[in-house]
């Protein structure tokens, strides 16, 4: 079991860039039927296993990226799920349910983010804090030199991340790693759009200083 | 033209795009994932760790200041007020009439549940009066005066007073807590603006009568025309009739009338 384990991980490592980058989840084909979130409305137990199936994946990855690390991330997602199921009966059956629980997700994360600043802890991660976050090799799989390399590459990437401030990393990986368009990001973050292109711009040129040797 | 070419991104910003958009999706913990499907289809989920959201910075910084100033605020209200006019003693056989009531001159505790700031106050020709404002001023109402009585000036403000005297003679000692106050002692002939001295006003029906033992009072006639300063030891008579002001020295008679109250008034002030 543990291998397959891994050898999944291996493989989600190895995905193809069809799933990554732009329209890494604009595949709709598990998008839930209206149907079945009318269904989730009356918190029906097939309905709401499929709309976790449908979103767990998406928002886990985005808030592990937000955060840096994967307890954090876990919390934030259990939460995410509570709140859905708190208010199921409020879904909107005649739209994609993922724009709901993004934002969901990206609240909590900036509630995280608050509330740490507030405790005056440090808001960025250091790269042995989110070294479990990259691509991580199975431990009985003959690592490649590429592999490796990869793995490398997303621990600086997720380092470097961590070292912006969290109104600039969140534009960023909502934009790159959500795929989101500017308009999309304005109304999730609460900002004007001419902000968040600001924000992603300064977000992109402060990555390209932290990432400097890494991206020639 | 989509957000892509919008965005006008320099080589560099563009390589640094790039990478994010390589990033691989963290695969969650299995057990984790498992375990949160089935409280979730089940109902039976619980909230995570999830830190609360930190008061804003409005409620943390703001509101506690603002506390703090509407606490000091209710705390200069409720210490700015001093206490009103005490009987220091009545003098004569006559009687006092505070807002209509008439006691006897020397009932000092029934004149005292009658006094208050704002009082209208008439002395028959055969009482007088001594009244104490606790450690701000006293004052002394000569047989036949009428008077209506000053406010105490507040410790913080409201420190802007005012009395009126009909007829009769007022005499004034301030006190240690009457510096920053200003006190208009206003007849139908002017104004003896007062801030801190041993003073004396008279009128009658025919003149006002302002004498300063120490200190310095300010002048004015009815109409607002200021007449300058009265220095210690001088006088200022202003004329119903009109006529020119006499500006000249007090009566050896009545400065020793006035440093006899002033000696009565050390011993209510202290040394």
């Amino acid at each position: 079991m543990d291998t397959l384990r891994a050898i999944d991980r291996y493989q989600t490592m190895k995905t193809p860039d069809a799933a990554r980058g732009p329209g890494r989840d604009r595949d709709r084909s598990d998008v839930p039927s209206r149907e079945t979130l009318r269904r989730v409305r009356a918190r029906d137990p097939e309905a709401l296993a499929a709309l976790f199936e449908y979103g767990f994946d998406r928002i886990y990855g985005l808030a592990a990226r937000m955060l840096g690390n994967r307890e954090q991330a876990q919390d934030v997602i259990q939460e995410v799920f509570l709140r859905v199921h708190r208010s199921a009966h409020r879904l909107d059956a005649e739209r994609e349910p993922l724009p709901w629980l993004r934002q969901i997700t990206v609240n909590l994360c900036r509630d995280l983010w608050r509330s740490a600043g507030a405790r005056g802890d440090r808001q960025t991660v250091s790269l042995d804090e989110h070294a479990d976050l990259g691509a991580t090799l199975p431990s009985d799989a003959a690592p490649t030199d590429a592999a490796v390399l990869a793995t490398e590459r997303e621990r600086l990437v997720q380092h470097a991340l961590g070292e912006l401030p969290p109104q600039l990393r969140e534009v960023v990986l909502l934009r790159d790693y959500e795929t989101l368009e500017h308009d999309q990001i304005a109304a999730l973050v609460g900002a004007s759009g001419a902000a968040v292109r600001k924000r992603y711009s300064r977000a992109l040129a402060r990555l390209s200083e932290l990432l400097e040797g890494e991206l020639r | 033209m989509n957000d892509d070419v919008r965005d006008n991104l320099t080589p560099v910003q563009q390589r640094a795009r790039d990478t994010v958009r390589g990033l691989s999706r963290p695969v969650a913990d299995v057990e984790f994932r498992a375990r949160l499907r089935t409280e979730f289809t089940t109902g039976t989920i619980q909230g995570g760790r999830v830190l609360r959201p930190p008061r804003s910075v409005w409620r943390r910084t703001a509101m506690p200041t603002l506390a703090v100033a509407a606490a000091l605020a209710l705390l200069m209200v409720v210490t700015n007020r001093r206490p009103g006019p005490v009987p220091l003693g009545g003098g004569g056989p006559g009687t006092v009439t505070v807002d209509g009531q008439t006691v006897p001159a020397n009932r000092p505790e029934a004149l005292a549940r009658l006094l208050h700031p704002g009082a209208r106050v008439t002395l028959s020709d055969d009482a007088e009066l001594d009244l104490h404002y606790p450690g701000v001023m006293v004052w002394r109402l000569e047989p036949g005066t009428t008077a209506v009585l000053p406010p105490a000036p507040g410790r913080w403000y409201g420190k802007a007073l005012e009395c009126r005297l009909e007829k009769g003679e007022l005499g004034l000692r301030t006190g240690p807590g009457f510096p920053g106050a200003r006190l208009a002692i206003v007849t139908a002939e002017g104004r003896a603006i007062v801030t801190g001295t041993l003073v004396s006003v008279y009128r009658d029906d025919a003149v006002t009568c302002v004498c300063v033992v120490e200190g310095a009072v300010v002048m004015e006639t009815a109409s607002g025309e200021v007449l300058g300063n009265i220095e210690a030891g001088r006088r200022r008579v202003l004329f119903r009739d009109g006529s020119e002001p006499l500006h000249d020295a007090i009566a050896p008679p009545h400065q020793a009338h006035l440093q006899a109250f002033d000696g009565a008034c050390g011993n209510v002030f202290g040394p």
